[in-house]
């Protein structure tokens, strides 16, 4: 687990997964601000900053 | 998480039917269940492939990929224990199936606690890609044959790479790996630790496709150019795929949380600009005891 990250959306799964060469734009759901959290693994397509020390 | 791994030592094909996921010290609280389709979907071949059925051929193997999830620490039982409901031959000299119930294959559970460490790059938009915990994806079903053993060591990986401020992880070609988001940042220590092993002389692959399985010799060679660092009592870390050249630190230096350790490159067994990052028990990348599959024997 990361002990400080923020959390900024997540990648959608569909666009992801039918994607063939990943140029499409990933970041629709990308959270206008991140949401701290903290000692947490990011899941997968997961979207994430680590800013903090 | 964790996996099964289930054998049919008979002559008769063995189907399972049901696997009930038990709290040891109260068999009657049942965790989690496979049964039709979830059992299939989490069902692997030792390759490990998908399977259609829940039948094992005789001599054959499978493994079940079990994924626990609790909402509070102290709901996590002490020890685990599975219930098969299968077909199956009753004794050696069975020349058909009929229906069996085996409760077997402890797993201590114990105090456990997952490792806490600072992240292993700066800046915002990283995606955690093949991360935790979907079969579909690269990491959670890449049980690896090494040295004589089965296992998952890649089961809480993640493959980490940058969409830019337009979403995208890459913009115009993407055989250039200039063209891709994350390419180049700068990979740092997420504790403080000693440099165990690298590698740093391995070819940047071309991004778009992964390479031909039989250009890699040894499994360093899938891993490109990489470093392991210790961060304490049984807890490394591995950095893989990093540019050819740019590993900065050397076996034995001492590093503080956040130096720089390379760069983000595309070496090794990839097909696109990313860092793998995994923790793990011990120096060797893949092949780890303590992460080793649940072996236990079915059908005896």
């Amino acid at each position: 687990m990361i002990d400080s990250l923020g959390y900024e959306g997540q990648v959608p799964l569909r666009t992801f997964l039918e994607s063939d060469d990943l140029t499409e734009d990933f970041g629709e759901d990308r959270l206008p601000e991140p949401d701290p959290r903290e000692d947490e693994l990011p899941l997968n397509l997961a979207i994430v900053g680590f800013t903090g020390d | 998480m964790y996996e099964l791994l289930l054998t049919n030592a008979k002559a008769v094909p063995a189907t399972i039917r049901r696997v009930a996921v038990l709290d040891e010290a109260d068999r009657h609280r049942v965790i989690t269940r496979f049964h039709g389709r979830s059992l299939i979907e989490n069902m692997r071949t030792l390759a490990p492939s998908a399977v259609e059925n829940a039948t094992i051929e005789p001599n054959g193997s499978r493994l079940l990929f079990v994924n626990l999830v609790f909402d509070r620490r102290g709901q996590v039982p002490e020890s685990l224990i599975h219930r098969f409901r299968l077909l199956g031959a009753a004794n050696p000299g069975s020349t058909e199936a009929t229906p069996l119930t085996y409760t077997i294959t402890p797993f201590v559970v114990g105090d456990m606690r997952p490792v806490v460490v600072g992240p292993p790059l700066e800046g915002d938009g990283w995606v955690a890609v093949n991360g935790c915990c979907e079969l579909g994806f690269a990491h959670r079903g890449s049980v690896q044959s090494i040295n004589g053993g089965l296992f998952d060591s890649q089961r809480f990986a993640i493959d980490y790479m940058r969409l830019d401020e337009d979403g995208h992880f890459v913009t115009g070609d993407v055989s250039d790996p200039e063209n891709w988001t994350q390419y180049g940042s700068e990979v740092i220590a997420a504790a403080d630790g000693t440099v165990v092993s690298i590698a740093n002389d391995f070819p940047n692959q071309v991004p778009g496709l992964l390479p031909d399985p039989g250009s890699f010799d040894t499994i360093e060679s899938v891993d490109g150019n990489h470093v392991i660092i210790r961060f304490g009592e049984s807890v490394y870390a591995f950095y893989a795929h990093l540019q050819k050249g740019s590993v900065v630190v050397e076996p034995g230096d001492e590093v503080e949380r956040g130096d720089k350790l390379g760069l983000l490159g595309n070496s090794g067994n990839t097909s696109a600009p990313h860092l793998h990052f995994h923790l793990m028990t011990g120096p060797e990348a893949l092949g780890l005891r303590r992460h080793s599959v649940r072996d236990r024997l079915l059908g005896l």
